[in-house]
């Protein structure tokens, strides 16, 4: 028989304001979402967690969690009552990190963009 | 579809959709050298939906089987939010889901096209193509036929195109 290695994913997610001060809150209601959707037997295959770095903005969050269950994961962050956003989706923390720079430097440059709501024409 | 912003529509106006809310009064648009689509929000019969209307946005489940029936040959686009479903309870979205794998087989059978929206009034709302494409993956839709079939409805939807693009 023959072991292979668990892939994961990292997920970078951009809070807003509000959101950025309960980090914590953001698993409990993600945790939430995923076993009414999906169940706790998948939801315990999924291996959700939030990964901390050093020198982590306080606006954004990054989770890790089985590449098996990306899908239902994404689903699930799409599906919550939160204001977050999610910036990018990587094999490894370095790439990730990455994207996240590149995204900050546009949020830094584009503040008022990102701030206002779309309306119809 | 649904992006609206000054500033991308004169450099972008090959890949943008407008969806304008179809009236009573009529359309006054400024922005008619671009590609534009007639909505209206579907309010459980067709007394009040105009004949050019291109979208209909379902905001409730309906007895939709007769109102396909009917509408056959029209090639409606039938438009779901997902951003309705944030505010949903799990049954309500399980309730969702079933509704929505039934309903895609009768656009299928009527030759109708499912248009799956973020419905997003702020950039929180916004859902990326991966997103779009798990769920079509939940609903056991193939999403390379969805897009395939979407691209098609939207290429027999152009008009107003008086714009010479060189």
């Amino acid at each position: 028989m023959t072991l292979s290695k668990k892939k994961y994913r990292y997920i970078g997610i951009y809070l807003s304001d509000r959101l950025s001060s309960n980090k914590p809150g953001i698993l409990e209601e993600l945790s939430n979402r995923y076993l009414g959707l999906f169940g706790s037997i998948d939801y315990s295959n999924a291996n959700i967690r939030i990964i901390k770095i050093n020198n982590n903005p306080n606006d954004i969050v990054i989770l890790k969690c089985r590449l098996e269950s990306l899908t239902n994961i994404l689903i699930s962050l799409s599906l919550i009552e939160l204001e977050l956003m999610i910036i990018s989706i990587s094999g490894t923390l370095k790439q990730l990190k990455k994207k996240i720079l590149v995204f900050l430097n546009y949020v830094s440059e584009n503040q008022k963009d990102l701030t206002f709501s779309f309306k119809d024409s | 579809m649904g992006i609206y912003d000054n500033r991308l529509l004169a450099k972008e106006k090959d890949t943008l959709v407008l969806r304008i809310q179809n009236t009573k009064q009529g359309i006054i648009t400024t922005q008619n050298d671009l590609f534009f689509l007639y909505y209206q929000d579907f309010l459980g019969n067709l007394d009040n939906t105009y004949g050019n209307t291109d979208i209909l946005t379902i905001n409730d489940f309906f007895n939709s089987k007769n109102l396909l029936k009917k509408l056959s040959g029209k090639n409606i686009g039938f438009e779901f939010l997902v951003s309705k479903l944030r505010y949903l309870d799990i049954s309500q979205i399980g309730r969702w889901f079933s509704y929505m794998k039934y309903f895609y087989g009768l656009c299928k059978r009527y030759r109708h096209q499912l248009i799956l929206s973020s419905g997003a009034k702020n950039i929180y709302e916004l859902i990326s193509l991966r997103i779009i494409n798990s769920i079509l993956d939940k609903l056991e839709v193939s999403s390379t036929e969805y897009w395939s079939d979407l691209n098609q409805w939207l290429s027999r939807k152009k008009r107003g195109m008086i714009y010479d693009p060189l």
